[in-house]
């Protein structure tokens, strides 16, 4: 009897789980598309032209951290010095790298030590020197040496000597489209009832594209499967989640890999919290809260244009650190913010987007994990409807399959970037594999993620290594 | 950088629903005291297996799912909610594809079917499944065609555009005439793609001036695109309508005056803010005349735009006192700008009057227009009001006093100097020091005074790096 009453409501509230997730997936998609599709003619009458030879444009600074980037420092400067833009620096943070960085970056921009006086406005490790070029040429390129402190750590101290309106984060060894700050701060200059305070860029995954001189000049679809699985997972998040969540007002997490924050209210609340390692998320949900407190209308605004390409894992100890931190992150966030559980006041992010992190990006794995727990009991103990059991999984897989395949039929229709039919053929395949060979280690790694936040007080960033964009991923068909 | 969403997190949590119906399903009530003997280790209760099977074998003799049956799972749930459906023709459809299996799997596959049919949800699932099946079907089709459309869309692009700006080049060297221009231009498959040829149009006019620009409007207006520029405004879609706006304003100016001033105050955003961008085009006599009228706030996009133009026409513009004391803050503080860009020196009182505006922003542009227009007069209102200000415009006084200050301001500069606040002492110093050679002398007594804990300071402001 008792038995009977716990499977009926359990039945219930995983019946109603599972329900509110696919109409809130459908719902996002929808919106998504609507989006999309604005965002589409948009872009076709938008002349950007105006931004590039205009006084009215802002000052951007770009504050990019690094750490232990010797091989690549250089050649990144030099794409970021290439961006289409009047008016920006480029800050570089040296977050104590044990390599020679600093060096490399010194000898190839002539840099010099400046005498600085540094307005600590956020909290950060000490800064040691700032560098800045004998070169006219560089005059906007400064290299802040500073003892480690972590990523977070490293913006505050670049935002400490940021000289522009807006600053954008982004990870140095990320290849940044050279539009991308005429794109991003767009939003910025059309708000007229309200204040935008941060966009955030689409991230694509750069493996296997063709790189010369920190400039992506061929794409592709990459090679190995692990990152072939990020490119689909990717494009799922990007242009079928955020930009629903941006349409909604919603939008909590900005990729640490690119974003433009208002940076007057990036100091008023206090800059990034270097004690966590979900930096990113926490940052934009504590500018949301401080708007919202001062109650002045406010938005985050998401750019559904591929404007940063980065080198995705492409091994599963990597991409399982990464996953790991990233639910530690998530966790952090949503625990330090715990008003916002739907709270009014805090509008859609606290009715909405909030309690969908919670349910739905938080607790997912864990509820997934439970079923499988459950399965197992009932095929130990009992006789599961195999039929039922395969009509049901049949059913799960192809949802998650066609909903692939929008996330790469909206990218395709949009951007139209992979133009080969075997890239799309190879897209399309993984979509059909990934649920089977890839989805599994993402629940596990959530799983430790949790783990290793409630269990082990876990709250290091884990080993992040990057093959680097070298001539080896060139695909041999693209090579002269 | 971040991903977190689960698709696919869907999937077991839905094995864990429909597993534990199903077994409720098949087995309940009587598989429910099966399993608390299993858990209690009861070991006769067998009796749920054997009933399972007998219903499958009801099954079997080809009973409609639920016609005649009586709810078997008592109490589920789910199957409550999914009880009313049943389809005889689908499971027949079914059963008829058995044909496309291998012989040895017909059988398994037709008791598949039979069982799956046997459960309302299981039904309401496997349509579902072909739905998906054939909608994923449908969207690979889609994006393989649509892939090959838009590649041959995209070549064909290039080689119109080359024949377009060949045979307009031919035009703008008079290597043709316009009659002869117009009639290759003409040609029934080109006339599909006179979007590109305005889209040219458009590019050309902008880069030439005198002859040229006369003829790419002559021509523009002999071939009669401007109705297909004025059907735009009309289109649907906001893009098209913007996209005729932007034709017709750079084309055909004073066929658009009036129908782009009805559109200033349009209620789509977009469509308001490119009407705004493109009135100074199709009113050249008073381009700005608008901002009189404008109902709703004019963005910084539209502001940034219209500049861009005027600037690239090199545009005659008026004063814009006039627009100084507007109802819209934004309106204002592009009269500001706009003063301050044209060194309007003639608007300095009202300038002045400014700076006790109650909005910040307002108030900063016309502290930075007092230095950028050297309105000495200014200099008392902007150390009287110093305290009162807020962090930025006090930070733009210290600054603005470089370009209108002189050695009767050194003891207000001082008295920055020696304030706490870093950027303030940081601006003071730097203006201090472009004051010339008394305000350098004073600078170093400060620092004396201060043993030399002014110098990290002034070593920062003497580099022009900084």
């Amino acid at each position: 009897m008792i038995f009977h009453l716990l499977s009926t409501v359990a039945e219930v509230i995983i019946l109603v789980y599972a329900l509110s997730l696919f109409l809130v997936y459908i719902m996002l998609s929808v919106l998504s598309g609507k989006e999309l599709l604005k965002f589409f003619y948009a872009e076709k009458i938008i002349n950007y032209d105006a931004i590039l030879s205009s006084p009215f444009a802002p000052t951007i600074s770009i504050i990019a951290p690094a750490f232990n980037e010797s091989l690549t420092i250089v050649e990144n400067i030099r794409a970021l010095l290439s961006l289409y833009y009047p008016n920006f620096e480029i800050i570089i943070v040296n977050d104590g790298s044990k390599d020679d960085t600093l060096l490399r970056a010194i000898e190839a921009y002539d840099l010099e030590k400046v005498p600085y006086v540094i307005d600590y406005q956020l909290t950060c490790q000490e800064i040691v020197d700032i560098y800045k070029s004998k070169k006219k040429a560089f005059n906007n390129l400064t290299i802040l040496n500073k003892v480690n402190g972590g990523k977070a750590d490293a913006l505050n101290a670049g935002i400490n000597i940021a000289k522009g309106q807006f600053f954008i984060a982004i990870d140095v060894d990320s290849i940044i489209d050279p539009y991308a700050l005429q794109k991003m701060v767009l939003p910025f200059l059309t708000a007229t009832d309200k204040r935008v305070i941060a966009t955030g860029g689409v991230i694509r995954i750069a493996n296997s594209c063709k790189i010369k001189d920190g400039q992506l000049i061929e794409i592709n679809v990459p090679d190995d499967f692990l990152p072939r699985c990020q490119v689909i997972e990717y494009n799922r998040a990007f242009l079928l989640g955020r930009l629903a969540w941006s349409r909604l007002d919603g939008l909590l997490l900005i990729s640490g890999a690119l974003g433009l924050f208002d940076k007057e209210i990036a100091i008023a609340c206090g800059g990034y919290l270097p004690t966590t390692v979900g930096e990113d998320m926490e940052i934009v949900v504590r500018m949301r809260k401080y708007m919202a407190n001062k109650k002045e209308k406010y938005s985050v605004v998401y750019v559904p244009d591929p404007l940063c390409w980065t080198e995705a894992p492409s091994s599963l100890k990597i991409l399982g650190s990464q996953r790991n931190r990233w639910t530690r992150g998530a966790i952090d966030t949503l625990l330090m913010h715990k008003d916002l559980f739907f709270n009014p006041k805090f509008g859609v992010m606290g009715m909405l987007s909030y309690p969908y992190w919670i349910f739905y990006e938080w607790l997912a794995p864990i509820i997934e994990t439970l079923g499988i727990l459950y399965f197992i009991l009932i095929a130990f103990f009992g006789y599961p409807n195999w039929t039922f059991f395969s009509i049901t999984l049949f059913f799960v897989y192809f949802f998650s399959v066609s909903f692939s395949t929008y996330a790469i039929l909206f990218d395709h229709l949009i951007f139209h970037r992979y133009t080969k039919r075997r890239m799309i053929l190879k897209l399309l395949m993984t979509s059909w594999l990934e649920p089977i060979f890839y989805h599994p280690f993402v629940t596990w790694w959530a799983l430790r993620g949790n783990w290793d936040y409630f269990i082990r007080k876990k709250k290091a960033w884990g080993k992040m290594t990057r093959k680097g964009f070298s001539e080896e991923q060139i695909p041999a068909a693209a090579k002269p | 950088m971040r991903i977190k969403f689960p698709t696919l997190y869907l999937l077991f949590a839905l094995f864990f629903l429909f597993s534990g119906i199903s077994f409720a399903n098949e087995n309940s009530p009587k598989a429910n005291n099966k399993v608390s003997d299993a858990l209690s280790g009861n070991k006769n209760a067998n009796s749920a297996g054997a009933d399972s099977v007998l219903i499958s074998q009801e099954a079997k003799t080809g009973r409609t799912a639920f016609a005649d049956q009586t709810d078997p799972t008592g109490n589920s749930f789910t199957r409550k909610i999914f009880s009313g459906l049943s389809s005889k023709n689908l499971r027949k459809l079914l059963i008829g594809w058995s044909n496309i299996f291998p012989k040895p799997l017909r059988a398994k596959y037709v008791a598949f079917v039979e069982k799956a049919f046997f459960f309302p949800l299981a039904l309401f699932l496997m349509v579902v499944i072909l739905a998906l099946i054939g909608n994923l079907l449908v969207a690979t089709g889609v994006l393989f065609l649509t892939n090959r459309l838009m590649n041959f869309k995209r070549k064909e692009e290039v080689r119109l555009r080359l024949f377009f700006e060949k045979t307009l080049t031919d035009l703008m060297l008079q290597v043709t005439d316009t009659r002869e221009t117009i009639r290759i231009l003409s040609h029934p498959y080109l006339k599909e793609n006179y979007n590109l040829l305005i889209d040219i149009l458009m590019e050309f006019q902008k880069s030439f001036k005198g002859d040229a620009d006369r003829q790419i409007i002559e021509l523009y207006q002999e071939m009669d695109l401007g109705r297909i520029s004025y059907n735009k405004t009309f289109a649907i879609f906001f893009y098209r309508q913007i996209q005729g706006i932007h034709e017709l304003a750079n084309m055909h100016p004073y066929h658009a005056t009036e129908m782009i001033a009805s559109r200033l105050n349009d209620h789509d955003e977009i469509v308001r803010t490119e009407a705004q961008i493109c009135y100074p085009h199709v009113n050249r006599e008073s381009p700005f005349e608008f901002l009189s009228i404008l109902e709703k706030p004019f963005s910084q996009w539209a502001q940034l735009n219209i500049y861009y133009y005027i600037k690239i026409h090199e545009m005659p513009v008026p004063s814009f006192d006039k627009w100084l004391g507007s109802r819209h803050s934004n309106v204002v503080n592009f009269s500001i700008l706009m003063i301050t860009l044209f060194q309007q020196q003639e608007n300095s009182d009202r300038v002045i009057d400014l700076l006790k505006m109650p909005n910040e922003t307002t108030r900063n542009l016309a502290i930075v227009a007092c230095g950028d227009l050297h309105i000495f007069e200014s200099k008392h209102i902007l150390k009287d009001s110093f305290a009162a200000e807020t962090a930025k415009n006090q930070l733009e006084i210290a600054r603005v006093f470089q370009f209108i200050g002189d050695d009767s301001d050194i003891p207000f500069l001082e008295s920055i100097v020696r304030s706490e606040n870093i950027p303030l002492r940081l601006e003071g110093c730097r203006t201090l020091f472009e004051l010339g050679d008394n305000g350098r002398n004073h600078l170093e007594k400060i620092n004396d005074s201060l043993h030399d804990t002014l110098l990290p300071y002034i070593d920062h402001i003497k580099d022009p790096r900084n």
